[in-house]
């Protein structure tokens, strides 16, 4: 490990012990200029109300969100929506969360993300971008999002990337676009940005579900193990369960609600309620995050394929509603794993 | 002028240590110890050297001499590091 990655993770480790959500998620606006069908905010591909679509969280309360999310001792502040490059505010936001000292991230799809704004952004303090690709091709762009953008959000990453921010492409992969990986992963790199690889597609904060109709199935992700083994295995030889939420992380939604992440939809009380000092300490939510044991875990217990778990608390509480257990998704990841490994053996 | 952090360097204090991201400028991660760190907390562009010396030794209960030694050290290593407005 790089002696500058050393120093940030033995900090991110004291950071754990003593329960200081270093990394806060801020959503600031439901408005999106896309309609993902796997969007877990709600379920965009149906009508729905002018409210819930224009919502967006005030200027006014994203700086008193941010003033607690300081004093809490956030650092990292992601900033993310919706898209929050619609937010008529997002430079002002930017600004004033740099004048609290935060590395502020943008979680972006990139279609506004041009040159003139790339700069304003820059103008702004911004430190990082994080910019969703979903296909290789406008076709496939646009059948997950039901709208043109491929081109703009390559466009957007080659902005972000001229304009110096950290750049990471985070490459979602859907139902549509498994045989695009690859072609996918060239282009990011030959825009000179790092990338990330996400099959995580949860079910929604609305409580529908039909976003998971996107997920990869079984032998989708068994080819991905094949052809990008390095990517997709993991093996869990500590056999950790948890992850950070309400240890190192921690979001407010747009409308104030608190959750111990933004992929875990527990609500955990309102930033209005009392100082979120007062709620990140006492709320019985963190609390009891934070006081899970092992043996809590049960169906993770007799799991024949522990040794090769990724999961993630938040997103099986979003799936099924237990924080503590396990989705289809999670197992047959795992069990792929192990059988992947056991192939492997074999040759 | 006073010993000011240069805006656009992204800082929390973590326990008794500060952890400072410099994304802007030389792009690196520094740690501060307990005295470097209420150094850093107090370079507001406000507080001369002399007033941070008497902060520090007041809270430390240390001789003020010493303090401002002290004080002037780290101010120089933030400097060098491009941490601080210059003055």
């Amino acid at each position: 490990m790089k002696a500058q990655d050393s120093l940030i993770y033995q900090k991110i480790q004291k950071a754990n012990n003593v329960h200081q959500p270093l990394f806060a998620t801020l959503e600031i606006t439901q408005v999106c200029n896309l309609a993902c069908k796997h969007c877990y905010n709600f379920d965009r591909t149906v009508a729905i109300s002018t409210d819930k679509k224009s919502s967006i969280m005030s200027f006014e309360d994203t700086l008193y969100c941010m003033d607690q999310l300081r004093e809490v001792g956030s650092l990292w502040l992601n900033l993310t929506g919706g898209e929050p490059l619609t937010h008529p505010d997002i430079l002002s936001i930017i600004k004033e969360a740099k004048e609290r000292n935060f590395l502020v991230r943008l979680k972006t799809n990139g279609l506004l993300l041009n040159e003139k704004m790339a700069k304003q952004l820059k103008e702004a303090g911004l430190d990082a971008v994080e910019i969703s690709l979903y296909g290789s091709d406008e076709e496939t762009y646009r059948l997950i999002t039901q709208r043109e953008g491929h081109e703009k959000t390559l466009g957007g990453i080659d902005q972000a990337v001229k304009m110096g921010f950290d750049t990471n492409a985070s490459i979602i992969l859907h139902k549509y676009n498994t045989d695009q990986l690859q072609l996918m992963i060239d282009k990011v790199i030959a825009l000179k940005a790092g990338f990330q690889v996400s099959t995580e597609i949860t079910s929604r904060y609305d409580g529908t579900h039909t976003s998971r109709d996107y997920e990869l199935n079984s032998d989708q992700m068994k080819s991905l193990l094949e052809s990008h083994h390095d990517l997709f295995m993991f093996e869990n030889k500590d056999h950790l369960l948890q992850c950070s939420c309400a240890k190192t992380v921690i979001a407010i939604g747009y409308d104030g609600v608190i959750y111990p992440c933004i992929g875990a939809p527990i609500k955990v009380g309102h930033i209005k309620d009392s100082p979120l000092v007062d709620q990140w300490k006492n709320s019985d939510v963190f609390q009891k995050i934070r006081n899970l044991k092992t043996e809590d875990f049960k169906e993770c217990q007799k799991c024949d394929f522990l040794d090769f778990c990724s999961r993630s608390s938040g997103s099986i509480y979003a799936n099924t509603g237990n924080y503590t257990g396990c989705d289809s998704q999670t197992l047959e990841v795992s069990r792929l794993r192990s059988q992947s490994v056991k192939d492997l053996s074999k040759q | 002028m006073n010993p000011k952090i240069k805006s656009n360097i992204s800082w929390q204090r973590i326990e008794d240590e500060v952890l400072i991201m410099d994304t802007a400028y030389q792009k690196k991660a520094h740690s501060l110890n307990s005295t470097a760190s209420f150094i850093w907390e107090h370079c507001n562009g406000t507080n001369s050297i002399e007033d941070i010396a008497k902060l520090l030794s007041d809270n430390y209960e240390t001789n003020l001499a010493e303090s401002t030694e002290d004080v002037k050290e780290v101010i120089n290593q933030l400097k060098s590091f491009d941490l601080l407005e210059s003055f």
